[in-house]
């Protein structure tokens, strides 16, 4: 790849400002300010743009604002380079807001951004994308910048830098111990617990400090909240005797006389109250025996006799039923009686049978005459025998003459009786069958008469009616029976009942005459009355034992609460002295106690700060520890070569230029040593000459370039300023020799470089600035 | 007749504070600046001639709130000549052993609620009953529901329900159901427990932390002071409230966008110009920087470098990410050890660790000319 036209139209302090290149080297002069830095930087510019790497935000490099030309209007240029045979025209605006960069194909004139890769973030197309080549490997490489004067160890670091990002850009290797030696002093600046001088170290240690304060602090306010506490105590204490002296004080004269006269007229009240009372129950002592229990006795009592008399009531009038009932049935009976005619049924049947017996043998009424009279006969001897023995007992209460004369009157009728019965039957036997054999046709006539019939079958048929009649008596007669029984058995029932109902009617007035009240209304208001009575003595006694206080308080001097104003006149001065002493010992302690430590609540927010604080420092450190372990993980997995052909090969540049240093070595730490010819020992960079490290730094340049296998050209900006002319003389034949391989530019102030390299019959091309 | 009174409580006297910036003296101050809002109520009370105060609870921060502190609130009650006080106590400052009430003698225009059933206090001479329930331990996961419905309301009276619990909520603090608080009748519901003050369109109200007391706690602060009319037509009681702010210092979170092309001065400029000096100086500063930051730039000293343009001021760049694009950088380095150094990364177990880890790295890896 060769440059072949720049074209500054506005850029630091060029404007339209058009510079042509050819391929091998090239030799830009200029004076100092001459702007060959701002050249140099502006072939950065038109490849890359002035944007820092990797952010995922646009953001300008610090070069953006240093070659910003003053107008500020406009900022751009093109730049026309060489590459496979294809001539590429850049045009690039560097103004913020309207940054852009354009791609052409610079014979066709064809717009050939696309082909190019894209950055999303800066929204630009790279044209050495494809290459490979970012900002920092082109920096790194290929393009050589002024280095600084004042710094001599400033070049070693780029040294370093530079050899980094070769590895980096070859994908070889990374600078592990770098990287590992900045997170190990970004720890230092965290701290380690036991690392008293790191942040993180105070913090602990203080924290260490408050734990203890805190302790302490916490166990002093509790023994000052107990303190407090037992204070509090005294106070109440004090508090206490203060208001009983207080009370003491108010019993002065004036409060006892006005006491006092409270008293009286309190015990007057009392005393008038207890009259009344008195008055009113002065007859009320027989009340105190009525009780509501007795009266519930007596309540039961009167409802047994309510409820007996109710069972005879009922009795009665079931009774006055059934003698109406027997009324009703003998006016029955007696209208039926009517039908007889004023006869018996007894001499219709003996009428009857009469009649039938006329009609049948006479014999049967002979037998039958004779058994009448020996009926008669037999009763006269019983009578007789009866009266006699009668009259002897002396059963009935008579007379001792009448006894004796009824006594014969007995005995004679018995001895009648027994003679006649021997003869009478025998003597008139046959006499007595003639006779009746007459009368019989007069006596069945004089039946016919005596019932109203003329006829035997008119008699018949009133006979047939009479005992149809008769019948119907008998049946009356049975239920009237009946009746009778009923009635007998409620009759008994109903006596039963009123000895019951007259028992307890008795008792139930004996009891109310306990109570001398004749009924039981009058009882509950006896019980009224005793409950009244009760209550007022329960206020009588209360009353009185009132008064035996208030007698107490006026007649011993005593006060109401029970102590005698003398003892409580006596005053504790010695205790309230003494709770005093203790207090103030107490608030002394406390004030000791709580001046030798901070207060716990301020100690805890000083430790939560310090904690918080302590645990981000923690997770600092972890954060450096997880990434140290990964390093060194990552760091063994990968293949550390040390790149020794690189060495060789640098080596051999410091060799040609300085014809004496020939070994470099660059170690572990990046760090660049050089072999000393004298003795063969490595000697530091920074050991050796101002002049040497340059050409040290040129030797490892231009190894570095001559190593990059992308033909990018190679450019430098004074890189020999420190030279002696031998060594400069030497640098230049290698460059020219690298010319010859690929495009270098060179800025120099000086005439020098164009005078060696005529001297050493070079070819080269000379552009003036 | 109760015309007016004022509905306070979450005082927290006595709480420790927690700040990230270094120095006792912010958790001391503030606790002075609990105690500056306190006077100022009990000011207030005396110079309006406010006849009732009510304490929603959480007065005292904890039972180890220092026994003095305690008497200089019972003397400050006492000090008031019209104003009856009524408490209850909260999840901070309950009825349990050690209790911080039990450390003075309260005056006698003090009425505290003992037991953690509803009871009530009749004040005669303002026609007014308090109905109030305190806490007596540390938990409460149920609302002591039939003491509250056993409750019965006079008419005439002027009726106040005082509690300190959750609305709607669903844990320890006791869960308060609004609308059986309402359906009571109650003329006004004093609670107290969330510190951001809030009047329901109902008759209930949080009084709030008279002064905030963290970052979470923005907007106004201060007690409630309501007003009673009496609506002799329908017979009821109106009342209006309204927040009497407390002056103090407020917390103040602000946010910072950071760009990758800004500068540390830029940031801190930035950072500065959040708010006038006078606020800087007065208010709690929290910096929460976002957006990316250019890798070459450590925040690790910036509290130091803005501590004089704050009275108080903590960072938190926990939101900030530094502009570098790491994907990029894997792809490009996917087959060298910087490619596999950045992947291994990514694997921490640890988000926060892995932050780190990947912050330092680049910083690293940008110090040893990797990223330029």
């Amino acid at each position: 790849m060769k440059i072949k036209k720049i074209t500054m139209n506005a850029f630091g302090k060029f404007q339209n400002k058009t510079i042509n290149l050819e391929p091998g080297l090239n030799l830009i002069q200029g004076n100092n300010e001459a702007g060959k830095t701002t050249t140099q930087a502006f072939i950065q510019g038109m490849y890359f743009g002035f944007y820092k790497p990797y952010r995922k935000k646009k953001t300008y490099g610090m070069e953006y604002e240093k070659y910003m030309p003053w107008e500020q209007l406009d900022y751009s240029g093109s730049l026309i380079y060489e590459v496979d045979g294809r001539e590429i025209r850049l045009e690039r605006n560097f103004l913020r807001g309207k940054d852009s960069l354009m791609i052409y194909d610079n014979t066709t004139g064809e717009d050939i951004t696309q082909e190019f890769k894209y950055d999303g973030v800066i929204r630009q197309h790279l044209p050495l994308g494809d290459l490979g080549i970012t900002q920092g490997i082109y920096n790194n490489t290929v393009n050589i910048r002024q280095l600084p004067f004042e710094l001599e160890s400033g070049s070693q670091e780029e040294i370093r830098q530079c050899y980094l990002e070769r590895k980096n850009a070859d994908g070889n290797d990374m600078n592990f111990n770098g990287i590992i030696r900045r997170l190990e002093e970004k720890k230092k600046t965290i701290g380690r617990s036991g690392q008293s001088k790191s942040k993180v170290g105070a913090a602990v240690r203080k924290r260490d400090e408050l734990l203890v304060a805190l302790r302490d602090g916490e166990e002093a306010y509790a023994k000052v909240a107990r303190n407090q506490k037992t204070i509090a105590a005294y106070q109440k204490r004090m508090k206490q005797i203060e208001s009983e002296n207080e009370f003491l004080v108010k019993e002065s004269v004036v409060n006892r006389k006005r006491e006092l006269l409270q008293t009286y007229e309190k015990i007057t009240q009392l005393e008038k109250e207890n009259n009344q009372i008195k008055e009113a129950v002065k007859d009320w002592d027989d009340y105190s025996r009525f009780n509501f229990k007795t009266l519930e006795g007596l309540k039961a009592i009167e409802n047994q006799i309510d409820r007996l008399s109710d069972q005879m009531n009922y009795i009665e009038k079931e009774m006055d039923d059934l003698v109406h009932q027997i009324k009703n049935i003998r006016r029955k009976e007696e209208s039926k009686r009517g039908c007889f005619n004023g006869n018996t049924w007894e001499t219709i049947a003996k009428d009857y049978e009469n009649f039938l017996e006329f009609k049948r043998v006479p014999e049967a009424m002979k037998e039958k005459s004779s058994f009448g009279i020996s009926i008669v006969l037999i009763s006269l001897i019983i009578f007789g025998i009866g009266l006699a023995g009668t009259m002897m007992n002396g059963t009935l209460p008579l007379d001792e003459t009448v006894e004796s004369i009824l006594l014969t009157l007995g005995i004679a009728m018995t001895l009648v009786g027994v003679v006649s019965a021997i003869y009478v039957p025998a003597t008139n036997n046959k006499k007595r069958r003639s006779q009746e054999l007459e009368t019989i046709n007069d006596e069945q006539h004089s039946i016919f008469v005596k019932y109203g019939v003329a006829t035997a079958e008119e008699y018949e048929t009133y006979y047939k009616k009479a005992f149809r009649i008769q019948k119907e008596l008998e049946q009356m007669k049975n239920e009237g029976e009946l009746l009778l029984i009923q009635q007998s058995r409620h009759q008994a029932g109903f006596e039963v009942l009123f000895e019951q109902h007259r028992g307890i009617t008795r008792e139930f007035a004996n009891r109310l005459a306990e109570y001398k009240v004749k009924s039981i209304e009058v009882y509950v208001e006896g019980c009224k009355k005793g409950q009244q009575f009760d209550e007022l003595m329960v206020r009588l006694n209360t009353n009185q034992r009132l008064l035996e206080g208030l007698y107490e308080t006026v007649n011993a001097g005593k006060i109401v609460g029970g102590n005698t104003l003398w003892e409580q006149a006596t005053p504790k001065a010695e205790e309230i002295l003494n709770l005093g002493k203790e207090i103030a010992r107490l608030e002394g302690e406390n004030s000791t106690l709580m001046e030798g430590v901070s207060l716990p609540i301020e100690t805890s927010e000083a430790l939560k700060t310090l904690t918080a604080q302590i645990d981000t420092c923690n997770l600092e450190i972890k954060g450096c520890d997880a990434a140290l372990e990964i390093l060194e993980r990552t760091q063994k997995e990968s293949h550390h070569e040390s790149a020794p052909e690189l060495n060789l090969k640098i080596g051999a540049i410091l060799g040609e230029v300085t014809h004496h240093y020939q070994g470099v070595k660059i170690d572990d730490r990046m760090k660049v040593k050089v072999v000393d010819p004298d003795g063969g020992n490595f000697r530091e960079a920074e050991q050796l000459s101002a002049g040497t490290m340059d050409q040290v730094h040129f030797a490892f340049r231009y190894g570095i370039s001559d190593a990059l296998d992308r033909d990018i050209p190679f450019i430098l900006d004074e890189p020999f300023a420190r030279y002696d002319a031998e060594r400069k003389t030497q640098a230049l034949k290698l460059l020219a020799e690298l010319s010859r391989r690929r495009q270098v530019i060179l800025f120099t102030c000086g005439m020098d470089e164009e005078k060696t390299l005529k001297s050493l019959g070079q070819d080269f091309h000379t552009i003036e600035l | 007749m109760l015309t007016t009174f004022i509905h306070t409580g979450d005082f927290h006297l006595g709480r420790p504070f927690t700040f990230k910036q270094q120095g006792n003296y912010y958790g001391k101050n503030r606790r002075k600046e609990l105690w500056t809002a306190f006077e100022f109520t009990i000011e207030f009370a005396n110079a309006k001639r406010i006849p009732l105060i009510l304490i929603a609870g959480d007065l005292f921060d904890s039972a180890n709130v220092l026994t003095m502190d305690v008497k200089r609130v019972a003397e400050a009650f006492g000090s008031l000549k019209q104003t009856q006080v009524v408490i209850i106590t909260g999840n901070h400052d309950y009825h349990g052993d050690n209790s911080p009430y039990e450390k003075a003698i309260w005056p006698k225009n003090v009425y505290i609620f003992k037991e953690d059933v509803f009871r009530s206090v009749y004040i005669e001479s303002l026609n007014t009953e308090i109905f109030g329930m305190s806490w007596v331990k540390n938990q409460y996961r149920e609302f002591p529901e039939r003491s509250f419905n056993a409750l019965k309301l006079e008419d005439t009276r002027y009726n106040i329900l005082l509690a300190h619990g959750e609305v709607g909520g669903q844990g320890t603090y006791l869960p308060l159901d609004l609308r059986l608080l309402e359906s009571k009748g109650f003329d006004t519901i004093a609670l107290g427990h969330i510190h951001k003050p809030g009047i329901s369109p109902g008759k209930a109200a949080y009084c709030g932390s008279p002064v905030p007391l963290n970052f979470g706690e923005t907007g106004e602060h201060g007690f409630l002071v309501s007003r009673i009319k009496v609506d002799t037509e329908n017979q009821q009681f109106i009342t209006t409230s309204g927040i009497n702010p407390i002056p103090s210092r407020s917390y103040q979170t602000r946010e910072i966008v950071v760009g990758p092309e800004q500068s540390y001065n830029e940031i801190i400029d930035m950072v500065v110009n959040c708010d006038s000096y006078e606020k800087r100086q007065q208010d709690f500063y929290r910096i929460q920087f976002t957006g990316f930051i250019d890798p070459e730039i450590q925040l690790d000293w910036i509290d130091e470098d803005l501590e004089e343009a704050f009275y108080y001021v903590e960072t938190d760049t926990s939101r900030l990410e530094p502009d570098i694009d790491i994907e990029q950088l894997l792809e490009e380095n996917k087959d060298n050890p910087v490619g596999q150094f950045l992947e291994a990364l990514k694997n921490i177990q640890d988000p926060e660790v892995r932050k780190k880890a990947m912050i330092y790295s680049i910083e690293a890896m940008v110090g040893e000319g990797l990223l330029r």
